[in-house]
């Protein structure tokens, strides 16, 4: 392979690089490494979210703990599901689908695990009227909602980063001078999407 | 390839597309005044002092506060619309990122107060909830939608800038106008009075007198020929908003 195609493949390369930094700078030479920085900024920015939400737990099992001690099922699941989601990283040098499928398991897991210590905490009033309980749900949502938008500028980053490597003409100068290839995607797994489909319930 | 190329821009068009078709018409909210009370929910009084207010706030301290009412939300989240307005405007500078925005929802009964990266510090999740279940809720269920605004805003500026003097209800005066100026000390009518005497008795005073009228005159064309309000109104410089905050509903 080498022998035979190195002087063509040479050639190719070298008018290829001239032609398209001639016709097309501004073309994907800088705005493709500027889109991966903000993948990676956006990533880091997730990461960042969860690992907040998980500096929450310790402190909101312990105040549901003072009320509802014997839902010792729910509270064991928050806590493990919450060793399981801190014991995985992930940063941009080791970003493969199948880790970021991993994590998102993981994290997705907590959410759960989560949701449903919420919903037995509607059945203890004393707890609901708690002001240290309501904070830490106050700041759990806001969390909650912190994650959902670092998700989505994240979803939006890789999708400007994909369309960048693969659209005509930046996809030439992605494939043959800065050999990027496309990202992973975030994707909603299935217990999330069972999640997503639930009735919300009805409260009166 | 070509194929490839052609699913991704199919998908992209739905995506816009369908974008449009949930999203709430953002069109309707102006970027330059304080307050847009969409759905009404403010009598006039109330809309002037909160404007007034919010104005001088940003004046003053730089903490960008701004309220939006809206009939629907259109099958939209309160958080994704409030998220959509809040970066939109770029409340706040982008250095100090201390931009506020505070959203209702009328007919779906919800509210929210998205909270500037800046001044999440300051007005953490929590006390924005606070302030959400202690003093909006309780007004607006009382139908009193311009009192439960009007403390919402003053439990935020307790919280983001405690010493700014509007912060609470009773004390807020309104700021005096520009050609109002305060009685001079009595060096600074000494020295007024040289500076009198100096244009009117001198040559090079004289000179400088009739420039200085022919340059006011120019500059006060253009300063009241433009808005009633300087500073450029309301617009945002920028801030950013990473989902801080809370939400409720009444």
């Amino acid at each position: 392979m080498q022998g035979i195609y190195s002087k063509k493949t040479m050639i190719k390369t070298a008018v290829i690089t001239l032609l398209s930094v001639v016709l097309f700078s501004g073309c994907g030479i800088q705005s493709i490494p500027a889109a991966k920085n903000d993948v990676e900024a956006n990533l880091a920015e997730v990461t960042n979210q969860y690992k907040r939400r998980a500096d929450l737990i310790p402190n909101l099992v312990q105040t549901v703990k003072g009320y509802a001690s014997h839902e010792k099922d729910t509270l064991e699941a928050v806590i493990n599901a919450r060793a399981k989601a801190t014991s995985m990283n992930i940063d941009a040098s080791n970003l493969s689908p199948e880790k970021l499928q991993e994590f998102q398991a993981a994290q997705g897991g907590l959410s759960q695990a989560l949701g449903r210590l919420m919903v037995v905490a509607e059945n203890y009033p004393q707890l609901k009227a708690d002001q240290n309980f309501r904070d830490l749900q106050a700041q759990l949502e806001g969390t909650e909602n912190r994650i959902t938008v670092a998700r989505q500028r994240h979803i939006e980053g890789i999708k400007n980063f994909n369309n960048l490597v693969t659209i005509f003409p930046t996809s030439l100068t992605a494939k043959y001078i800065l050999k990027e290839e496309k990202l992973p995607q975030w994707t909603v797994d299935e217990q999330e999407k069972q999640q997503n489909e639930k009735a919300p319930s009805v409260e009166f | 390839m070509s194929k490839i190329y052609k699913i991704i821009l199919g998908v992209l068009l739905i995506g816009v597309c369908s974008l449009h078709a949930f999203a709430v018409d953002l069109a309707t909210i102006d970027f330059n005044r304080p307050v847009n009370d969409l759905s009404r929910m403010l009598n006039r009084q109330e809309l002037a002092e909160i404007e007034s207010l919010l104005y001088s706030l940003k004046e003053t301290t730089g903490t960008q506060i701004a309220v939006v009412t809206l009939n629907s939300l259109d099958g939209s989240t309160i958080e994704d619309v409030s998220m959509d307005i809040a970066e939109k405007w770029g409340l706040g500078s982008a250095k100090a990122d201390n931009g506020i925005l505070v959203t209702i929802a009328r007919a779906d009964r919800r509210m929210r107060i998205e909270v500037g990266q800046g001044l999440e510090g300051d007005l953490p999740d929590a006390y924005a909830k606070r302030i959400i279940d202690q003093q909006m809720t309780p007004s607006f269920k009382a139908g009193q939608y311009g009192t439960g605004i009007r403390l919402a805003i003053d439990g935020i500026i307790q919280r983001t800038n405690p010493t700014f003097v509007g912060a609470t209800s009773h004390s807020y005066s309104e700021p005096e106008p520009p050609g109002v100026s305060k009685p001079m000390s009595w060096p600074a009518k000494i020295v007024t009075t040289l500076i009198v005497l100096f244009l009117i008795f001198t040559p090079f005073g004289r000179g400088m007198l009739m420039m200085i009228l022919l340059s006011g005159f120019g500059g006060g064309g253009r300063r009241y020929g433009g808005s009633s309000r300087s500073s450029g109104g309301f617009s945002g410089g920028g801030g950013g908003f990473s989902g801080g905050g809370a939400s409720g509903g009444w």
